[in-house]
C-alpha cells in the first residue's frame, strides 16, 4: 500500500466522521474542561447536586435561598464538563495490509476514529502497535502513510500486536482497530481493553476474501505475518472446516467483548465505508451517529 | 478387412498416454497465496498439511487433444495393415525328429503355439502342414487349425538318431510354395542347404551323461559286457551305474566320477545262465542314453562246403579265419559252397558259393593288362582294385546274365552269376597267381558276399542293435508270407519295466521293419519262426550331446514379410499426418489461452 493510498483513505474515513461518531453520548467522562459531561463537578451549567459547606469552598456557589431557609451554608454543585480521552490503537501487523481492500478499510477506520475523537472535542492518542512493539503517532505521521511498514521492522514469526505495551489512559474511550487474526489472545486483549472503568470500541475490518476464500488444490499458503511458505492440499471438505473454523474464532473474540463490555464491531472491506458501517458497528453501539 | 500392425513396437506410443497425464498432473503448479488465517488451517484436515506432488485431475480441451494426438500416433507408428480377407498363406514345419528334440518338445509345444498364433494373423487363412524330418513319417498334420498343429506335435515321438533332413525339407518347401514359409525345427543352430528354409531352434543347453556304447566279448572263456559311459557337460560329474539281470537281481550299486567332457568305461561278466542284461546309471535330462539293454549276441554261423585237400592254401587259410564262417564236408549242413575251378570249366550256379579259379601247372602267364574298371555295386563300393596284379591265366567264361564287378582291360576279373537265392562270387583269376590276397578290395568283397549271403540264412540271430535300427533280417516278404511279429520289453532303470508289447507287419511292409524307438528287449518272428532276438539300446553320441543347444526364434522377420503380403498399408496415413498435427496445434493454442488466463486472474504466481 503506497503512501499516497494511504493519505487517500485517511481522508476518506475521516470525511465518515461528518456521519458517524464515537459513541461518547450517556456517560460521564474523564478529562481536561470540555464540552461533554465529566464524572467530578464542575462549573457548567448543568445542576447537580447540593451539599454542606466546607470550609474554603467557593462563597459563589452558597445557595443563599437555602440559607435564608435554613440559616445553615448549603452548597451548589453543578456538573463539571470535560473532553473525554480518546486512546486509538491501531493494529499495524502485516495481515491488516496484505489485501488491498482490507488496508484501505483499516486505514480509513483509523482516519474515522481520529477524525471523529477531534470532531466531539476530545483529544485523542493515537498508538500503532504490531507484535514488536508500540509506538505513539501524530495526526502528520498518520496522514503521511509511512507507519504502515509497522513499528519494530520485520516480524520474526506471526504473533499478535503487543498491545500490553499501550499506557491507556484512565477512564478513556479505547479504540482498538485490529482484525483480531491472532489465536489465543481474546481474554486478555479484551479484559486490557475494558480494564480502568472505561469504555472500549473493537472496530474489526475484514475481508470476504479471508472468510471464504476460492483456495482448491495444491497451494503454498504464505503467512502474512512472516512470509513463511506452507504447502497445503486444499479440498472442499477442508475448506468447509475452514469455513467454520473462522466465524467460530470470532464468535470467540465477541464473547470475550460481551464479558469484558467491549463493543465489538466487525468493518467488512470491499464495499462502501457507510454500507459496512451500518452492517454492524451502527447496530451494535460501536458507532453513533451525530444526531 | 483384419487389422494388422506392421510395427507393434510403434504401440509402445501409447506410452505417451500415461506421460500426458502426468505432465498434466504435474503442471497444475501450485497458487502461492499470502493468507493471514493460517492458524485457522493447522488443526484442519492431516491431509492438508503438506501438498501433494500429483494434482488431482482436472479435465481440459488440451488434455483431450494431446490425448488424442498421442492415440493417432501411436496408430501412425504402429503402421496399421488391413488384411485382405481372402489371403492365404503357406506354413510348413518340419520337425527334427532326432531323438534330442525329446528334451524340447515342452519348449516346441509352447513357442509353436505363440510363434504361430502371432504369424497366423498376419493373413486371412494360413495353412499348416508339419512333417517329420525322417524319411517314410508322412505328414503329421495339414490343416488350418493351430489347435491341430499343436495336438499333432504334442503326440509327436522323436527318436532317430543323427540323420539328413534335406529330403524332408525339400518336400516341405514344395508344399509350401514359392511363398510360404518352411521351418526346420530343431534344437541346434544348424544350416540347411536347402533354400528359403529358416531354422527354428527351441533348445536349451543342458548337462547330460549317459551310456555312448556297449560291447560283448569273449574274455578268457566268458562273456564280459563294457559299457562306455560318456559326460557331456563340461565339469565333472558324479554318477551311479547298477546291473540289473533280466530276472530282476540287481548289482549293487556303484558311484563313479566321470571327467568333464570325458568317458569312463565300467565292465563285467554276464551272470551265469543269464542271457541278458539292463545297465542303467542315474537318470537325467535325456532318459534315452540312461539305460541300456544288453544280450549276449550269438550271430547267425556260416556254414560251407569245401572238401578237405580241395582249395590253394593260400585262400583256404582266409576263409578258415574268417569270423562266424566255418566250412564243412558234409553238403547238408551247408549254407554255401566253396568251388576251385580249372581254367576254361563250366561252373554251375546251382547253389549259392565261392569260386576260385585254379591255373594249371606250368610257366607263369604274362599279367593281365588293361585299364582296371570297378563297376558301382555294394560289394565294391569304395574298394580299390588298381592295385591287384594278375596273371592272365584261363579262367571262367562269361555266361548271359553274369555281372561283372571288375574289368581288367576287356577281362572279367570278379564277377556275380546266377539268381539270387543261388547267386556264386567268381573271382576269375588265381589268387595264387596274384597279390589280390594281400590286397584289402579281394578280402572285403569277399566277406561283404558273405554277410549278404548270412542275412538270408534262416536261422535266429541274437543281436545288440540299436534303437529304430532297421531290421534288416532274413525275412519272406511276399504277399503270400506269413505277417511279422514283433514283441518287445521296454526297460528302464530298474531293469524290465511294463508289460511286453506286441505287434504285427504285413509281410509286404516288412523290409522297412524297424527295432523300437526307445530301450528294449524285442524278438522277431514270422510264421512261428524266431528270426531275430536283440536288445535295443540308444547309442548315438551326437543325439545325446546339448552342450551346443541354443533357441533361435526369428519370428518377426517373417511375420512383418508376410504382413507385406498378405496385407495393405493403411491408404489415409496423410490425413491421420494432418490430423495429428491439427490436434497439436489446437492444444499449443488452447493452452497458452489458458496460462493467459491464469496470470489474469493472478492466484497463480509460479511454484
Amino acid at each position: 500500500m503506497d503512501e499516497e493510498t494511504v493519505r487517500a483513505s485517511v481522508r476518506a474515513g475521516a470525511a465518515w466522521a461528518e456521519v458517524f461518531s464515537l459513541p461518547l453520548r450517556g456517560r460521564a467522562w474523564r478529562g481536561v474542561t470540555g464540552g461533554h459531561a465529566g464524572l467530578g463537578t464542575g462549573s457548567s451549567l448543568d445542576f447537580q447536586d447540593h451539599r454542606e459547606y466546607q470550609p474554603g469552598d467557593d462563597p459563589r456557589h452558597i445557595n443563599w435561598q437555602a440559607y435564608a431557609r435554613t440559616g445553615q451554608y448549603t452548597m451548589k454543585q453543578y456538573r463539571e464538563e470535560v473532553r473525554p480521552v480518546v486512546d486509538i490503537v491501531m493494529d499495524v501487523s502485516p495481515s491488516m495490509f496484505f489485501l488491498e481492500e482490507k488496508a484501505e478499510r483499516s486505514v480509513e477506520l483509523l482516519g474515522f476514529a481520529v477524525e471523529a475523537a477531534r470532531r466531539a472535542g476530545t483529544s485523542p492518542r493515537v498508538w500503532l502497535a504490531d507484535a514488536e512493539g508500540v509506538k505513539v503517532a501524530g495526526w502528520e505521521e498518520l496522514e503521511s502513510g509511512r507507519w504502515v511498514g509497522g513499528v519494530g521492522g520485520s516480524v520474526a514469526m506471526s504473533k499478535p500486536p503487543v498491545v500490553g505495551r499501550v499506557a491507556l489512559r484512565p477512564q478513556s474511550l479505547r479504540v482498538l482497530i485490529s482484525d483480531l487474526l491472532y489465536p489465543g489472545v481474546e481474554r486478555e486483549v479484551m479484559g486490557w481493553l475494558g480494564a480502568g472503568q472505561a469504555r472500549a470500541v473493537v472496530l474489526v475490518p475484514w475481508s470476504e476474501a479471508e472468510a471464504d476464500p476460492g483456495w482448491e488444490g495444491n497451494m503454498e499458503l504464505v503467512d502474512a505475518e512472516d512470509g513463511g511458505v506452507h504447502p497445503r492440499r486444499i479440498e472442499e471438505a477442508t475448506l468447509e472446516q475452514y469455513r467454520r473454523a473462522y466465524a467460530r474464532h470470532f464468535e470467540v473474540w465477541k464473547e470475550a467483548a460481551v464479558r469484558h463490555g467491549v463493543m465489538m464491531s466487525r468493518v467488512a472491506a470491499g464495499r462502501g465505508f457507510g454500507e459496512a458501517m451500518q452492517q454492524e458497528a451502527l447496530r451494535t453501539g460501536a458507532v453513533e451517529t451525530w444526531d | 478387412m483384419g487389422l494388422t500392425l506392421g510395427n507393434p513396437l510403434g504401440l509402445l506410443a501409447l506410452l505417451g498416454l500415461p506421460a500426458v497425464l502426468a505432465v498434466h498432473f504435474l503442471q497444475r503448479r501450485a497458487k502461492r497465496e499470502v493468507v493471514s488465517t493460517l492458524f485457522l488451517l493447522t488443526p484442519l484436515h492431516r491431509e492438508s498439511e503438506s501438498g501433494r506432488r500429483w494434482e488431482r485431475l482436472r479435465t481440459s480441451w488440451p488434455l483431450w487433444l494431446q490425448l488424442l494426438a498421442v492415440l493417432v500416433l501411436a496408430w501412425l507408428m504402429a503402421e496399421p495393415r488391413w488384411l485382405e480377407k481372402n489371403s492365404v498363406q503357406r506354413v510348413a514345419l518340419v520337425l527334427d525328429g532326432s531323438a534330442s528334440m525329446r528334451v524340447s518338445k515342452e519348449r516346441l509345444v509352447k513357442y509353436l503355439g505363440e510363434d504361430l498364433g502371432e504369424l497366423g494373423r498376419v493373413s486371412g487363412t494360413t495353412e499348416y502342414t508339419v512333417l517329420d524330418s525322417r524319411v517314410g513319417q508322412g505328414r503329421l498334420y495339414h490343416g488350418t487349425e493351430l489347435r491341430g498343429v499343436v495336438a499333432a506335435v504334442e503326440k509327436w515321438v522323436p527318436a532317430a538318431g543323427t540323420h539328413d533332413p534335406g529330403p524332408a525339407l525339400r518336400l516341405g518347401r514344395s508344399l509350401s510354395g514359392p511363398d510360404g514359409v518352411v521351418w526346420y525345427v530343431t534344437d541346434h543352430a544348424v544350416e540347411t542347404s536347402v533354400a528359403g528354409v529358416q531354422v527354428y531352434a527351441v533348445g536349451e543347453s543342458a548337462e547330460n551323461c549317459g551310456i555312448a556304447g556297449v560291447t560283448v566279448e569273449e574274455t578268457a572263456g566268458r562273456r564280459v559286457w563294457r559299457a562306455l559311459l560318456r559326460n557331456y557337460s563340461d565339469r565333472a560329474v558324479e554318477r551311479t551305474w547298477r546291473v540289473t539281470d533280466r530276472s530282476g537281481a540287481a548289482s549293487v550299486p556303484e558311484k563313479v566320477t566321470i571327467p568333464a567332457r570325458g568317458n569312463l568305461a565300467v565292465q563285467g561278466a554276464f551272470p551265469d545262465g543269464s542271457e541278458g542284461l539292463v545297465i542303467a546309471v542315474d537318470a537325467d535330462v535325456f532318459p534315452l542314453d540312461d539305460v541300456a539293454p544288453v544280450l549276449r549276441p550269438r550271430p547267425r554261423r556260416l556254414a560251407a562246403v569245401l572238401p578237405e585237400g580241395v582249395g590253394d592254401a593260400s585262400w583256404r587259410k582266409l576263409v578258415e579265419s574268417l569270423p562266424d564262417f566255418g566250412v564243412t564236408a558234409d553238403a547238408g549242413l551247408a549254407d554255401l559252397e566253396i568251388v576251385e575251378t580249372g581254367g576254361g570249366a563250366e561252373v554251375a550256379a546251382e547253389r549259392p558259393g565261392v569260386v576260385f579259379v585254379k591255373a594249371g601247372e606250368g610257366a607263369a602267364a604274362a599279367p593281365m593288362r588293361g585299364v582296371v574298371l570297378v563297376e558301382r555295386h555294394p560289394l565294391t563300393q569304395d574298394l580299390n582294385w588298381q592295385a591287384v596284379a594278375a596273371e592272365a591265366v584261363p579262367g571262367v567264361a562269361m555266361r548271359e546274365g553274369d555281372e561283372v564287378l571288375v574289368w581288367i582291360g576287356d577281362r572279367a576279373l570278379v564277377m556275380l552269376r546266377g539268381v539270387e537265392s543261388r547267386r556264386q562270387l567268381i573271382f576269375n583269376f588265381d589268387p595264387a597267381r596274384s597279390n589280390a590276397l594281400r590286397q584289402p578290395a579281394m578280402v572285403v568283397t569277399l566277406l561283404r558276399f558273405l554277410e549278404e549271403r548270412r542275412g538270408r540264412v534262416p536261422r535266429e540271430e541274437v543281436a545288440n542293435v540299436d534303437c529304430g535300427q532297421l531290421v534288416d533280417q532274413p525275412l519272406g516278404l511276399g504277399s503270400g508270407d506269413p505277417a511279422v511279429e514283433m514283441t518287445w520289453e521296454p526297460v528302464g532303470v530298474g531293469g524290465v519295466v511294463g508289460k511286453a508289447e506286441e505287434r504285427s507287419v504285413a509281410a509286404e511292409r516288412a523290409a522297412v521293419l524297424r527295432a523300437p524307438e526307445e530301450p528294449a528287449f524285442f524278438k522277431v518272428r514270422q510264421g512261428g519262426r524266431t528270426v531275430l532276438t536283440a536288445a535295443a539300446g540308444f547309442r548315438d553320441a551326437r543325439e545325446a550331446d546339448f552342450s551346443k543347444a541354443v533357441t533361435k526364434r526369428e519370428v518377426e522377420a517373417v511375420r512383418e514379410a508376410l504382413s507385406e503380403r498378405h496385407s495393405q498399408a493403411d491408404g489415409h496415413w496423410r490425413l491421420w499426418v494432418l490430423v495429428l498435427l491439427g490436434l497439436l496445434l489446437g492444444s499449443w493454442l488452447l493452452a497458452g489461452k489458458a496460462r493467459r488466463t491464469d496470470q489474469r486472474e493472478g492466484g497463480v504466481v509460479g511454484a
